[in-house]
């Protein structure tokens, strides 16, 4: 079968069926391995303990209706399948993706199951809220590599090579276990394509146009709110290096005033192999953006507005990330990957969006080590190291400095050919250095305090059971914890009429979090996937009022919550429909409430009936989610519909006296349609079908409907 | 009654059909959707303001003239400041538990100072005035109001209490101290 996926279970080794269906796999020692195969349209294939001195092994594949994803490689940090992962996870392929004809990776993933967007955050089962761009309860890791900027520590969607992007791997749940800090609510690992050994250009052009909103007096521009773009890579081998070049432009007005931007990004990836067991890969992304701010509507009468005096308002910022692996096999059982990584932040704000300037420097190595087969065990074991430099001018942020150094070990036992065992821990300590933080201005009461040091340990217990070929049980309790980021702890800064003063005694926000689930699949038809989750939160980090602090304006800073806790289930079902069509359903249930002390500070507005000592709902959550989605198609031609609803917040910030008079619920409706003729496709869509307006968080409103075209190939 | 099979349509035809149907179906979704519902609603601009209920606490002192609540953009920086007022309400009842204010305002903004003040029969308000301020709970200074553009803020309460302004009023003063930037008090040689 030509193109189908080979991976050897457990290593690095894998590859892609021939023309004639044939795969050969080259390099590895001799021993015994488990095979995967897969291919879309096709049930995957694991075949167990094949021997290196088989002459050939014939897999064959069996058509299936429905979609599971085949191989992960983010529960453990190594190839195994999608059945034995322990932890809820989901996969979003490059197909998926393409489909929502953007050039940002949030879209896509707001509508996989578990996932929410606030803002322009991402929420993995309730857990985040939203930060106004500081701190993330999600690590994002690009190949492996964490790429939460060292200032803000948010997640800087501009800077992932969406077009190189071959699957996104999300865990749903606490993972620091394995990735430390960060990994409170989720993990979201982008995983790009390798170089193919044949050369090849790929391109994609975009462009889009905005509907006007569905209220006349809405209306900013005259003009038309538009966006276009294009990607090109080419990839070829040189010797034994094959190499990826890539680079992309888009701009656009947005769909409200301010909203305009230009993005420009630069990616190379190589891939050097020393013999068929080592090799070296190593990857650069550049980006650069440049967009106006757009913090709040001047009016709710005019939500497309921003105030007067924010009109100039604007904000350039650029980003490199350079990631370098190289990994040995050195025996059949022993696998050695050593990796270092660079990330450079660096944004200007103009004068009239408040004049700040931030430079930020991630600096992180790790070294690991791969055992396979010690008595039914297969060992992980790792040192890693990051330090974070943030230099900003002035009072904003200041020259900070963090150093994290952390050792960790996963074992995986199995106890049966059908079940595993899994168990890790992982010990981090970090040290928050720089100078001390001094308040000033507003702030001058908050006084120096020396650098922090702690100690976090995260273990996490796994266990999967698949008892029929059909059917995989999964179950998991792990701890997760997010050390404060430099902007969480240092920031000085007066944002929409609000000053943030530092805050040097914040801690770690800590999790754990537990959850019981189950995949079935139902005669090729019908494949369930069903979780039930409990999250404990302790020091959730949120900004709150400061009454030791007052006078001239609001005064704020970021503070340890008491005590959270967010429990729920989700269900997502796959099913083969008559007449050829494909259908997804998607419910996901979040019950998420705060325990509040009882000297907590309330926000100034919204506490409605909620008491000091008693509970009240976790701010920017939906209790309920649903996605649906419908595909069919006739020979090249397919069109698909999604339908996605979300309830209204309970609660908001409680920082805007309106509370939360203009959150509605959210339903959106999207369609395309599209065509490959050749090696060129073409796909029309329509976002925002019903051209329904909503907010999710104050005075912003989110996009309009939206009508977009793209073409794609390979040459 | 004999069962009626539909015959399946030849794989050209259903093709075709799809390609008609498809594109159609969508357009008349759009169509529909014209009349479906948009979400957040148009409003039309309407008036800026803060309300609130201003609770007195204690016995009303005799010489009480008049009582008014007062909202600033920013904290008076010298006496001419002081009667440099965003909006007022001068209306507040007298010898009353509590009173529902209402204070229009020009504009959106940041509001940082919302103060109840009272003059005697016979003088002019001045500094001294100060019977009590908005404040975030246990705070001892002045809470900011943020009003956006179109927005009546409700529930901006003020407590009035006359014991403790007994007890305060030994240095006439102490109040406005507590309040009042320093350099405000400096000019006024305090």
């Amino acid at each position: 079968m030509p193109g189908a996926t080979l991976v050897v279970l457990g290593t690095e080794f894998g590859g892609h069926a021939d023309a004639e269906g044939h795969c050969r796999v080259e390099g590895l020692p001799p021993g015994r391995y488990d095979l995967q195969c897969s291919h879309i349209g096709y049930r995957s294939h694991t075949v167990h303990a094949v021997s290196t001195s088989a002459q050939g092994q014939v897999i064959a594949l069996e058509p299936s209706a429905v979609e599971v994803p085949g191989v992960v490689v983010s529960a453990v940090r190594r190839a195994q399948t999608f059945a034995q992962a322990p932890i809820s996870i989901a996969v979003a392929d490059a197909r998926r993706i393409a489909d929502h004809n953007t050039f940002s990776l949030v879209v896509p993933l707001r509508y996989v199951s578990g996932i929410s967007q606030v803002g322009d955050q991402l929420n993995i089962r309730g857990s985040s809220g939203f930060s106004r761009g500081t701190g993330s309860r999600i690590l994002m890791l690009v190949d492996g590599f964490p790429l939460l900027a060292a200032d803000l520590g948010d997640i800087k969607w501009d800077a992932v090579p969406l077009h190189q992007v071959e699957r996104v791997e999300v865990i749903k749940g606490a993972g620091s276990a394995l990735y430390g800090t960060g990994a409170l609510g989720g993990v979201i690992n982008v995983l790009t394509r390798d170089p193919a050994r044949k050369p090849g250009t790929r391109f994609r052009l975009l462009s889009g146009l905005y509907s006007p909103p569905a209220h006349r007096g809405w209306r900013w521009t005259e003009g038309s709110m538009h966006l276009a773009g294009f990607d090109l890579s080419h990839n070829r081998v040189i010797g034994r290096t094959a190499v990826a070049l890539s680079g992309g432009h888009n701009r656009g007005t947005g769909y409200h005033q301010n909203g305009d931007a230009r993005r420009y990004h630069l990616y190379a990836k190589a891939v050097h192999r020393f013999s068929p067991t080592s090799h070296w890969r190593t990857m650069v992304n550049w980006a650069l953006d440049d967009h106006g701010v757009f913090v709040q509507w001047r009016d709710r009468s005019e939500p497309l507005v921003v105030p007067t005096g924010d009109e100039a308002a604007n904000t350039a910022s650029w980003k490199l990330h350079l990631n370098s692996e190289y990994y040995n096999l050195v025996r059949r059982y022993l696998g050695k990957p050593l990796t270092l990584a660079y990330s450079r932040p660096v944004f200007k704000n103009n004068s009239a969006a408040g004049g700040l300037t931030s430079n930020g420097h991630k600096l992180s190595g790790e070294s690991q080590v791969d055992y396979v087969g010690w008595r039914d065990w297969d060992w992980t074991l790792g040192l890693a190291a990051t330090s974070d430099l943030v230099r900003s001018p002035g009072d904003f942020l200041g020259s900070r400095d963090l150093l994290t150094v952390a050792g960790y070990a996963q074992g995986v036992y199995a106890v049966n050919p059908v079940a595993e065992l899994t168990t890790g821990l992982r010990y981090d300590w970090n040290r928050r250095g720089g100078a001390g933080v001094e308040g000033s201005g507003v702030c001058a009461s908050v006084r120096p305090a020396p650098g922090k040091r702690a100690g976090e340990f995260s273990p996490q217990l796994g266990f999967s059971y698949r008892p029929q070929e059909t059917t995989a049980i999964r179950a998991s309790a792990g701890r997760g914890f997010r050390a404060p980021s430099v902007s969480e702890v240092f920031i000085q800064a007066l944002v929409s009429g609000l000053q943030v003063c530092p805050n040097p005694e914040l801690g770690p926000e800590r999790a754990w979090s537990y959850e019981v689930g189950l995949k079935q699949q139902v005669g090729g038809r019908l494949a369930l996937d069903g979780a039930i989750f409990w999250n404990e939160y302790r020091g959730l980090i949120e900004g709150r009022p400061d009454i030791q602090v007052g006078g001239a304006v609001p005064v704020a800073r970021f503070q340890n919550l008491s005590r959270a806790r967010v429990r729920g289930f989700e269900g997502e079902a796959l099913a083969a429909l008559p007449l050829g069509l494909g259908g997804r359903a998607a419910y996901t249930f979040v019950d998420g409430v705060e325990f509040l002390a009882a000297d907590e500070v309330l926000p100034p507005y919204c506490h409605g009936d909620y008491q000091l000592g008693g509970e009240a709902p976790l701010p920017y959550r939906s209790r309920h989610a649903f996605n649906l989605g419908l595909r069919g198609g006739v020979g090249t031609t397919e069109g698909k519909v999604d339908f996605q609803h979300l309830g209204r917040f309970a609660r908001v910030s409680g920082l805007f006296p309106e509370c939360g008079r203009d959150q509605v619920p959210i339903y959106l409706l999207n369609a395309q349609l599209s065509r490959r003729v050749g090696k060129v496709g073409i796909k029309l869509r329509v976002d925002n079908m019903l051209q329904y307006h909503y907010a999710t968080i104050e005075r912003k409103i989110r996009p309009l409907r939206r009508f977009s075209l793209s073409v794609d190939g390979e040459l | 009654m004999p069962s009626v099979r539909r015959r399946p349509l030849p794989p050209e035809l259903a093709a075709e059909c799809y390609r008609v149907r498809l594109p159609g179906t969508i357009a008349a979704i759009l169509v529909l959707c014209s009349g479906c519902d948009h979400g957040l609603k148009s409003t039309a601009p309407a008036q800026e303001g803060i309300a609130g209920e201003v609770r007195f606490v204690g016995s009303w002192p005799a010489e009480v003239a008049q009582v008014a609540v007062a909202v600033y953009r920013e904290p008076p920086a010298s006496l001419a400041d002081f009667f440099n007022i965003n909006g007022w309400d001068i209306e507040v009842a007298l010898g009353v538990e509590a009173y529902e204010y209402f204070v229009p305002l020009d504009g959106a903004g940041v509001y940082q100072w919302i103060i109840v003040a009272w003059r005697r029969e016979n003088s002019f308000w001045d500094f001294t005035s100060l019977w009590g301020f908005y404040h975030l709970p246990d705070a001892g200074r002045p809470a900011s109001v943020v009003v956006g553009a179109g927005e009546i803020v409700a529930d901006i309460d003020i407590e009035v209490d006359f014991s403790a302004l007994d007890r305060e009023t030994a240095t006439d003063s102490t109040l406005c101290e507590r309040i009042l930037p320093a350099e405000f008090l400096a000019e006024l040689g305090g």
